[in-house]
């Protein structure tokens, strides 16, 4: 009889540590990055209808087999926007040292004065190998939206000209077209690109 | 009575008026370059103070631009936002300062081509006639 409960806590206990092995070995790896938020579950992005610089479009299918890092924001914007691209240039060519390939697409908010071939050559100006993105409304705003960027047009005080208030985040996305991670500002180079190696070498 | 203390105020706003930006010392100013064709550029540099009387930057302008603002990049609830800077008050003994994602000059519709390396003037205006010029070297961002 005792040998019998034995053989039954034995059996029990075995069946537990298994199960807890099974779901260790088995769970998704976990990667905690420092200079954003990594989304656990990965979102894909349903078909969306963007033009790209050299006029062509840009789909779902024009995320696939790479990763991608949107930025959203507009070319009249003299501060923040160039310090960005300019930084986003040394964080793509440090990736490249370490083996990952990341392109940018820089996503203008600002559609009425951006047009494909002003963001060619604003965007090509940073870097030849960044490209610039955009769409007509409605179709900016659902893509935006998709993609987790707000947006607004703010005129200026003598209303001859107006600015573009827009999400700072710079949002990853996987190979497959999924949103994976957003960066938040100040953006730190050592840290992101650590985070960006994780990230790219585990979701592979 | 009341036009009277208004001509009192006036007057003893006046020194400071006709001092203009006396006392301001600006140093650091550079202009970063833009891609070809760009309609709006941005100026940075320290501002400071080394007089005994507090100092405002009311206006600023340059024969090389239509028109320049300050503008501030603030960031709200994760959003980048640009915000108008009417006047800039500088304390004696201290300084103001345009940086890259700070406080900084908006220069809109640059009249001639400028490249890495050409200068430029700006003139600042802190009321009065006495205006403040500076040089400014037009440089890639570091």
């Amino acid at each position: 009889m005792s040998s019998r409960i034995l053989t039954v806590a034995v059996a029990v206990t075995a069946a537990v540590l298994g199960l807890a092995a099974a779901s260790f070995l088995l769970r998704p790896p976990t990667i905690e990055i420092k200079s954003g938020t990594l989304l656990q579950q990965p979102r894909q992005l349903p078909e969306f209808a963007l033009t790209r610089d050299n006029g062509q479009p840009y789909t779902l299918a024009s995320l696939q087999g790479h990763w991608t890092l949107f930025f959203p924001g507009f070319i009249t914007c003299p501060d923040v926007c160039p310090t960005t691209l300019a930084f986003l240039k040394t964080l793509t060519a440090k990736l490249s040292t370490e083996g990952q390939k990341l392109d940018v697409a820089f996503i203008s908010v600002d559609p009425e004065r951006d047009t494909p071939e002003r963001l060619a050559s604003y965007v090509h100006y940073f870097s030849p190998e960044f490209i610039g993105v955009t769409a007509k409304e409605p179709e900016l705003a659902r893509f935006a939206q998709l993609l987790g960027i707000a947006y607004s047009k703010v005129p200026s005080k003598d209303g001859k000209t107006y600015t573009m208030d827009h999400t700072a985040a710079l949002i990853l996305v996987d190979p497959q077209g999924r949103i994976a991670a957003y960066f938040t500002p100040p953006h730190q180079l050592d840290v992101m690109s650590a985070d960006l190696v994780a990230v790219m070498k585990t979701k592979q | 009575m009341k036009s009277l203390l208004l001509i009192l105020a006036a007057l003893t706003a006046m020194p400071t008026w006709a001092a203009g930006c006396d006392g301001l010392q600006i140093s650091d100013a550079w202009v970063r370059t833009a891609p070809p064709g760009a309609t709006v550029m941005a100026g940075y540099a320290t501002v400071k103070n080394v007089g005994t009387q507090k100092r405002t930057i009311r206006d600023v302008s340059s024969k090389d631009f239509a028109a320049i603002e300050t503008h501030k990049t603030l960031l709200e609830g994760g959003v980048s936002k640009m915000l108008l800077v009417e006047t800039i008050d500088v304390a004696p003994k201290s300084e103001a300062r345009f940086e890259p994602g700070g406080m900084h000059l908006m220069l809109f519709e640059p009249k001639r081509s400028l490249k890495a390396g050409d200068t430029l003037q700006l003139s600042f205006s802190c009321g009065g006639k006495k205006r403040l010029k500076a040089k400014f070297l037009v440089k890639d961002a570091p």
